[in-house]
């Protein structure tokens, strides 16, 4: 079955001059539970393809359809419970929230979405993340891999279906891009999650049940690398 | 953390530095508006107080009325209270040349006419007279003096009252006699005015026109305490309507200053987080929680900074009723200085509540439209445009000046943003300043001095008398005296005494004309109004000053990670000072300019409106321009010291 699937999309910034086509015509599906590895070289769009498909941005044209649903045709504050209840984000930057706390940015989806954190699992997840000892420590008091971890947490508090990546090991050294790569791929067994990951590093794409090369817009699927 | 809301008030902890500020603009711009709303109750109050002592506490009078229309005036259920004064003519008193009248004891204290001791006169050979003329005498209560009415017929009387001093016939020394109401109908009066003080809440104009067309009384007769009716906003007079029209513009530009004023300051604060929204919006928050969030974060400053604001300009109105009560405890003495607290308080906190909620509706507005792009793309959603003007810049400044400039140009919403910050309190000065006008103060007594006393006398003053006077202590001889006047002015110190020396020396051919009670309520028309007037004006300036340096210290520590970077590739300290000098003075100069080309305008249409003569306001320009170059440059000092103390590598890695 299709978590999330687009058709036809394309997404074109500026006019003129200064037009870029990001993505064109782009039509990729993805099953429950899999975990999908995107690379390519820089400015291909596969940070624009991510936007599009965890519906932060409007496409030019085509359209996505995530669990059955077409994302674009969803109105604002619809949309905005859908993103909080269904999609997850990592990015390469950590992106955590300075003021909170480690264990108060990973709720941070849960209370936004009007719901009493189940601490049982939240004790289970800071464990799952290595982040007990942690959990009333300002983001700045973290170091980057700790912190990414935490922006991991974060996007699987409130179980959503799909989780987003956008190089969530960018900015780590390999140990702990290895610990940050084990986490995911833990997840998507545990919780029966679905990943999109996007990654430079080729070794961390051989992961991935199946790898999307970009290339100037357009995107193709590598050969099953392990089925 | 229980909701998501809570995400405020950490944030705003989190940024201690920032919120102060914050809160401090919010502060300022309640205190302006309380300031002037309260300084204004303040004034209708003092205003009030003194047109009652002056001229009385009535609304209108009927002139020579018929005891018809009296009575039925009378019994009228919408009028309070009413009475008869009549101007019985000239009289004697022991020979001397007096003043005789008429007053219904029951309207006598809504003219002044306050019984120091005894009773008014009911007998017919009674009469009241003022407490200076018994004191210069030295009668009492129960003597009795020979009288000659106007009719000529004289006799004894018995002094039944005594009733507080006149201004005016102390000044002229001439006393006033009062009549029983038995005395008074045996004579022919010269006018006779009928008093009407109406209830509560009564439409006086109407209830005037009905009395009158009912009546049949011709529009002559009717007389108007127009001070009164004015401030009570039931005037027909077209001067005092303009003016109240030119209050409305002045004191809604407040409202308007205020509500720009928060609105910037909240809108600085929303500007610089655009990431962080887009961050809230990628986790899933609605549009309309990010809304919440920010109008959580503005209810929390404004919490924090209204009871102060309001408390700030309760004190600016505190130090304005002080100085008037100093000046004048005679009229001002009952007013307590923290008596219109009601009222003027309430709308302030009310306008303050409501400034506040207008203000910060749009900033939540657009952070709400943050969309979560930006969280990705990391951009702040300023756009650094017009590579080229920087070229010309730079040919013609050093690089970092051109920089600041730049910096300064180039941030279209910061400059609008400070610009008409800067501009609105110049605007708002420039019009407040046609208030600052004689014509609006009342008037002013022309001469450089007036005296407190004067010495008169038919039989001319020798000039060994003046030698004398000259030397006693705590009074000065004003100008050259003549034969027949000698004019001496009181230093302030122990007036009663000096003044009792000056009765010593002087013999019975000579008048004293005690002035002082007669000019202090001539000076206070103009000093109420100028009180206030400078008042309001001072508020406005100071208050510009203080929010101008508190928005360009904000603008500089939003912007500390970009000047440490700066600092980082090999700025030097001296280059960042002229940086930020360079942007601080273009700011200071784009508001003043606009500042003033709309406040000059502004102030032409009021004068306009006014029929009073326009000169380009020079002096005032210069003014405005020299404090804000200075201004601009204060500003920077601070933060500029706090940004060089931090080190740099914490800076950058802080954000
Ligand atoms: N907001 C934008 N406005 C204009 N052009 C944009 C915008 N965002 C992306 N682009 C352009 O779209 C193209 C794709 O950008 P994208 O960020 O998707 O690349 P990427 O594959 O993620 O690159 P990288 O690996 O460096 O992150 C680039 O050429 C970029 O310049
Ligand atoms: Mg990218």
């Amino acid at each position: 079955m299709n978590i999330l699937s687009t058709l036809n999309l394309y997404k074109t910034y500026g006019t003129g001059e200064t037009k870029v086509e990001a993505l064109k015509q782009v039509s990729i599906s993805v099953s429950k539970g899999e975990f999908v590895s995107v690379i390519g070289p820089s400015g291909s769009g596969k940070s624009t393809l991510l936007n599009m498909v965890g519906a932060l941005d409007q496409p030019t044209s085509g359209m996505v359809t995530i669990d059955g649903r077409e994302v674009h045709k969803m109105k604002e504050e619809e949309l905005s419970v859908f993103r909080r209840r269904n999609i997850g984000f990592i990015f390469q930057s950590f992106n955590l929230i300075p003021e909170l706390n480690v264990e108060e940015n990973i709720v941070l989806p849960i209370l936004l979405d009007y719901q009493k954190p189940d601490q049982h699992y939240i004790k289970e997840l800071l464990g799952l993340l290595g982040l007990t000892e942690r959990k009333h420590h300002l983001p700045s008091q973290l170091s980057g891999g700790q912190q990414q971890r935490v922006a991991i947490g974060r996007a699987l508090a409130t179980k959503p279906a799909i989780i987003l990546a956008d190089e969530p090991t960018g900015n780590l050294d390999s140990k702990n891009s290895q610990d940050v790569m084990n986490l995911l791929k833990l997840s998507v067994a545990q919780y029966h999650q679905t990943v999109i990951m996007i990654t430079h590093n080729h070794s961390y794409a051989s992961f991935a049940d199946r790898v999307f090369q970009v290339n100037d817009g357009m995107v193709r699927e590598l050969g099953a690398s392990r089925r | 953390m229980k909701t998501y809301l809570d995400l405020a008030p950490k944030y705003l902890s989190g940024h201690k530095n920032k919120t102060r500020l914050t809160v401090l603009s919010v502060v300022m711009a309640v205190a302006l508006v309380v300031g002037i709303f309260s300084m204004l109750d303040a004034l209708v109050t003092f205003e009030k107080a003194q047109v009652l002592k002056s001229e009385g506490n009535y609304h209108i009078l009927i002139r020579n009325p018929t005891q018809t229309e009296i009575d039925i005036i009378a019994s009228r259920i919408d009028v309070e209270n009413s009475g008869m004064l009549k101007d019985l003519g000239e009289g004697k008193i022991n020979d001397e040349m007096c003043a005789m009248g008429y007053m219904d004891g029951n309207f006598a204290g809504n003219l002044n006419i306050v019984l120091a001791e005894g009773e008014a006169p009911k007998n017919d050979n009674e009469i009241m007279l003022e407490k200076w003329y018994l004191d210069q005498l030295a009668l009492h209560i129960g003597d009795t003096v020979n009288i000659a009415l106007s009719n000529g017929i004289a006799d004894d009387y018995v002094i039944s009252g005594v009733i507080n001093d006149w201004g005016a016939t102390k000044a002229a020394s001439i006393p006033f006699v009062f009549v029983s109401k038995g005395t008074s109908e045996g004579l022919s009066a010269v006018t006779s005015q009928y008093f009407v003080l109406f209830k509560v809440g009564v439409n006086i104009q109407n209830t005037e026109r009905e009395i009158a067309a009912g009546l049949n009384i011709s529009a002559d007769r009717v007389g108007y305490n127009e001070g009164l009716l004015a401030l009570m906003l039931q005037t027909k007079n077209n001067r005092v309507l303009t003016f109240y029209l030119i209050g409305m513009v002045l004191f809604g530009l407040v409202l308007v200053t205020g509500i720009v004023m928060i609105y910037n300051t909240f809108n600085i604060s929303v500007m610089d987080r655009v990431r962080q929204f887009g961050l809230l919006r990628c986790i899933g928050a609605s549009k309309k929680q990010i809304r919440r969030i920010v109008r959580r974060e503005s209810l929390i400053i404004s919490l924090k900074a209204i009871p102060i604001g309001v408390l700030g300009g309760m004190f600016i109105t505190f130090i304005c009723s002080g100085i008037l009560k100093i000046y004048n405890p005679y009229l001002f003495g009952d007013i307590s200085i923290f008596s219109f607290s009601g009222i003027g308080i309430g709308a302030g906190v009310l306008t303050g509540l409501l400034t506040v909620l207008i203000a910060s509706m749009l900033p939540a507005k657009k952070a709400a439209k943050v969309s979560p792009v930006n969280a990705v793309t990391g951009s702040e959603s300023v756009k650094i445009s017009g590579r080229q003007k920087q070229g010309v810049l730079t040919r013609l400044f050093p690089v970092e000046i051109a920089m600041g400039v730049n910096n300064a140009i180039n941030k279209k919403r910061t400059l609008i943003l400070m610009t008409s910050s800067i501009a609105i309190s110049i605007i708002l000065l420039l019009g407040f300043s046609v208030l600052v006008n004689p014509a609006f103060m009342g008037m002013k007594t022309d001469e450089p001095y007036t005296p407190d006393l004067t010495l008169t006398s038919d039989q001319g003053i020798t000039s060994e008398l003046s030698e004398k006077l000259s030397q006693i202590e705590g009074g000065e001889v004003l100008g050259k005296p003549t034969e027949h006047q000698i004019d001496l002015q009181l230093s302030g110190k122990n007036d009663e005494q000096t003044v009792n020396e000056v009765a010593a020396v002087i013999d019975e051919t000579i008048t004293l004309h005690d002035k002082r009670q007669l000019n202090a309520e001539a000076d206070n028309a103009f000093m109420t109004i100028a009180v206030f007037i400078y008042g309001f004006v001072a508020v406005i300036a100071l208050i510009s000053i203080l929010n101008m340096i508190n928005t360009m210290n904000t603008s500089i520590v939003s912007r500390s990670k970009y000047l440490a970077m700066l600092r980082a590739v090999g700025m030097s300290d001296k280059q960042l000072n002229k940086m930020v000098l360079a942007q601080s003075i273009t700011y200071s100069l784009t508001g003043c300019i606009t500042g003033c080309v709309l406040g000059v305008v502004l102030q032409k249409e009021l004068l306009d409106f006014l029929a009073t003569d326009w000169s380009f306001p020079l002096y005032q320009i210069v003014g405005i321009t020299v404090i804000c170059i200075m201004t601009g440059t204060l500003s920077v000092i601070s933060p500029l010291k706090k940004i060089k103390e931090t080190v740099i590598s914490e800076t950058i890695t802080s954000l």
